[in-house]
């Protein structure tokens, strides 16, 4: 096993420390008005923690980049949608 | 030695029939969760006012710590499936991603207790019947999947374990598209 093998104990617990840390992080954005630009960090936020589980947890960095882009994909697209849901309420709050 | 050539690929091809059917159930969970926010996102431009209202009577803080459960939780299927893992390891780190996993339901139901009032009150429109159905959709697969991590680590083969710790990963994922989504925007 290499020491940049994905499955290393170590690397796996410094990815659950690190989406641990991006969830707090979240959590807290969501407490300040930032309105839309609030989401778009937050939504960012999920977007690398979805990257860090489908890198890691799931293995997916060498052994299947094309599916790890497709599950990026999959986060991007909802979280897209959510953007342009604050961005239409926005608008219609005036 | 045209016997040994042939057991190799049929089990290559095996293993790489079992990876594709793995990854067609994966995409059928994301697109089935995908449609299903696609719907709450829809609906809550066309409720903007009972949606702000219903989502004051979430309890984000108790659903933050669940996330958090939830990710500690895959981090222990994760290592299960880790090259170091031997059968004992991988056994009692299932184990561990169950317990968390339970864990996660019972919070999910101590939440809802102070949730379930408000459904069916039109004030709030479509808002907690779309959030039940989401979450508790999600709460079912959990449900299953804890029962079906007990079952594999009974034996914690690998290919099993690896099964499961990518679906229980599946999971972790549509949660963390979700809480964002349902709880935060």
């Amino acid at each position: 096993m290499s020491s940049v093998d994905p499955s290393n104990p170590r690397r796996l617990t410094f990815a659950w420390l690190a989406l641990l840390a991006l969830s707090v992080a979240s959590a807290l954005a969501a407490q300040l008005s930032w309105a839309v630009i609030g989401l778009v960090f937050v939504l960012g936020l999920a977007f690398f923690k979805v990257r860090l589980v489908a890198r890691d947890f799931m293995d997916l960095r060498g052994s299947n980049p094309t599916m790890r882009r497709a599950l990026l994909c999959w986060c991007l697209v909802l979280a897209l949608g959510a953007l342009a849901r604050a961005v239409v309420v926005s608008v219609a709050a005036g | 030695m045209e016997a040994a050539t042939f057991v190799t690929h049929a089990a290559e091809e095996a293993d790489g029939s079992d990876d594709f059917l793995l990854w067609i159930l994966v995409w059928s969970e994301l697109a089935a969760f995908g449609l299903l926010l696609g719907a709450f996102l829809v609906a809550s431009v066309m409720q903007i006012d009972q949606f702000a209202a219903a989502r004051a009577h979430l309890n984000i803080p108790l659903a933050a710590v669940n996330t958090a459960v939830l990710l500690t939780s895959g981090w222990q299927a994760a290592l299960a499936t880790s090259a170091n893992a031997s059968r004992g390891r991988a056994r009692w780190a299932l184990i561990r991603a169950a317990f968390l996993g339970f864990l996660f339901v019972a919070i999910k139901l101590a939440e809802y207790s102070g949730e379930i009032g408000f459904a069916g009150d039109d004030a709030y429109g479509v808002f907690f019947e779309l959030y039940f159905l989401l979450t508790g959709f999600h709460l079912m697969h959990v449900v299953f999947g804890v029962f079906v991590l007990l079952v594999v680590s009974v034996r914690a083969a690998p290919a099993n374990t690896h099964l499961i710790a990518t679906l229980w990963h599946t999971f972790d994922l549509i949660w963390i598209v979700m809480f964002p989504i349902v709880y935060l925007a």
